[in-house]
């Protein structure tokens, strides 16, 4: 991805926490991508490695160092964070319509768009009228997604979005991220410890190592021919089942 | 009928066996105490017993069935029947008034002032305990819940800092010393500003209006500071961690992001979710606010319920005592059920089952 035809410029970007005993921690060093247009990047890591930080820095809800530039001119809401505990990052006291008018009532959109928001992502009329606590674990994933679409983003952040759904719903998901990416051109900056997501579903994947990139390329090239030891040793550390065991 | 509706009866259903567990307990323990309402109305343990008149004495313990059996003097205090010498001719009374106890809807009347009824007292008392109370909640809440609102979104800062401090040390200063102290700063001794006894002043009850609601604010200050400041103290510290656990909450990250204001951020989704809470803690402060006034009233010579509770135990008057331990349950059960409803209308996710 060349620079001059990126959504989304990130530069330097650095975070740093302070503690209350030692030395501060950089949870993330001067990392540097572009994101395309309908590009689905995928940063993969170990836990620790500053996944979060970065979309939560991507996203400007971390203080950090370094910029994160969009190509287009876009108001301060076009990047978009989708949190992984969907129920946690919706207002409990609120019901999905109401939620989805207030991001409405920022923008142009009339607010009676929200059903039609929901719509897109694969939700109806009973879920506008729903508390988030009665929606399904994939329901609230699907309504948190259209709040972050209500703002109208040009990237959207996923922050291990998944990792609570069953697999089902996570096929449903990735499918309806690929249908915004594809309709919108989205872009998407998937931040997941599901190495066979990013593998399957990527247009580039990132490693992420204490805090650093320290790989960026096609998921073939990532996880074929590994270049950096923390990628080899990650993608060898993947989940494999034992053999079934066998009695005696 | 609605879930609501049965999960309120059901409650209310609980709430019987609980008073009547609560009558049997406090009736046990008042009766643990030494001396009883007779010995005092002949004269007090210190009296010349040649001076009493022991026939007096004997008839005035069987009229109250005070040389009864303990479990027959509270089945009379539950009533429905009288037990008593004149109570029902079922129980070998004469029948001159067969019903009475609290199952009668009686109260009964004081040992050592027979012509007056605890039901009658009791309610005189509440007219004072009651908006005196309510004060002191609005007090409590009013300014209690935006201090620590404003802690929360200010923490860190110097005047934060230093309000924290002062909100600590009120917390842990006991009512009685604080009411004590005050009197001492503010009142006759001290400063003058203040009156410290009592509700009214000495010729109050020939003031005009104006004079006469005056004076009773002047007199209902000091008690209300006493009892105000350590609760307010509490629920602003209660406020304060409640909005700061909301402001860390995914959600609100959420509203900042999408491009909400710090004002829409605060009062749309902070305040409304930190209140939940905050809610449960309205309905304990009532029975709560009861027994700080037993304290309160007494230091302050108020006579409101607190001060008759508390007279009532000095002087063996176990209807007097019952009566209002009983009250204050009810209130506490009353308040519980109360907050529960308010959490259950407010936040979605509680569901009263």
């Amino acid at each position: 991805m060349s620079s001059a035809a990126a959504l989304l410029s990130v530069r330097s970007l650095s975070v740093r926490y302070s503690r209350r005993r030692g030395p501060p921690l950089d949870a993330l060093r001067e990392v540097s991508f572009d994101l395309g247009r309908g590009e689905f990047l995928a940063l993969v890591g170990a836990s620790g490695s500053g996944k979060s930080s970065l979309a939560r820095a991507v996203a400007g809800l971390t203080p950090c160092s370094g910029t994160v530039r969009l190509s287009e001119a876009s108001g301060a809401r076009a990047i978009q964070l989708v949190f992984q505990d969907a129920g946690a990052s919706l207002n409990p006291r609120r019901r999905i319509g109401a939620v989805l008018e207030e991001v409405l009532a920022l923008g142009p959109q009339p607010r009676s768009s929200a059903l039609e928001l929901l719509e897109r992502v694969g939700l109806g009329r009973e879920q506008l009228l729903a508390a988030p606590h009665e929606l399904s674990g994939g329901q609230r994933q699907r309504a948190a997604i259209a709040r972050a679409l209500a703002a109208q983003p040009r990237v959207l952040v996923c922050d291990e979005i998944l990792s609570a759904l069953d697999t089902s719903v996570q096929a449903q998901i990735l499918e309806l991220l690929g249908e915004l990416r594809r309709a919108r051109g989205l872009g998407v900056l998937f931040v997941t410890h599901d190495l066979a997501v990013a593998r399957r579903c990527a247009d580039r994947v990132g490693v992420l190592h204490a805090g650093a990139l320290v790989e960026l390329g096609p998921p073939a090239q990532v996880f074929g021919a590994p270049a950096s030891e923390h990628t080899r040793e990650l993608w060898g550390a993947r989940l494999r089942w034992p053999a079934p065991h066998t009695r005696p | 009928m609605s879930r609501l509706a049965r999960a309120v009866l059901r409650r209310l259903l609980v709430l019987l066996p609980t008073l009547l567990g609560i009558t049997l307990l406090t009736f046990a323990l008042l009766h643990l105490l030494p001396g009883d309402g007779a010995a005092l109305r002949f004269g007090g343990e210190g009296a010349d017993p040649g001076a009493v008149d022991a026939a007096a004495f004997e008839r005035f313990r069987a009229e109250h069935l005070l040389d009864a059996p303990l479990w027959r003097q509270y089945l009379d205090y539950l009533g429905p029947f009288d037990l008593s010498p004149r109570g029902h001719a079922w129980f070998g009374g004469s029948g001159e008034q067969p019903w009475g106890g609290l199952l009668a809807g009686d109260l009964g009347r004081e040992l050592l002032r027979p012509s007056v009824g605890i039901a009658g007292e009791l309610a005189q008392r509440l007219a004072i305990t009651v908006p005196m109370s309510l004060a002191a909640a609005a007090l409590i809440f009013g300014i209690g819940w935006p201090l620590g609102v404003l802690l929360a979104v200010r923490r860190g800062t110097a005047i934060a800092r230093t309000l924290e401090v002062l909100l600590f040390a009120l917390y842990a200063l006991p009512t009685f010393w604080l009411g004590m102290a005050l009197q001492s700063l503010l009142g006759g001794g001290g400063l003058g500003w203040l009156p410290v006894v009592g509700l009214h002043g000495r010729d109050a009850d020939s003031a005009a209006p104006l004079h006469y609601a005056l004076d009773t604010l002047a007199h209902a200050v000091l008690p209300l500071v006493a009892l105000v400041a350590p609760s307010l103290a509490y629920v602003a510290r209660q406020a304060r961690s409640s909005v700061l656990e909301v402001l860390d909450a995914d959600f609100v990250l959420c509203a900042r992001a999408r491009g909400s204001s710090e004002r829409q951020v605060l009062w749309r989704h902070v305040v409304p979710n930190a209140l939940t809470p905050l809610v449960t803690l309205v309905g304990q402060t009532l029975p709560w606010l009861v027994g700080g006034w037993v304290v309160i009233e007494t230091v302050f010579e108020l006579p409101g319920m607190g001060k008759y509770a508390y007279d009532g135990l000095m002087r063996r008057e176990y209807g007097v005592v019952a009566a209002c331990v009983l009250l204050s349950a009810l209130l506490t059960a009353l308040g519980h059920l109360a907050s529960d409803l308010a959490q259950a209308w407010i936040d979605p996710r509680v569901r009263l089952d």
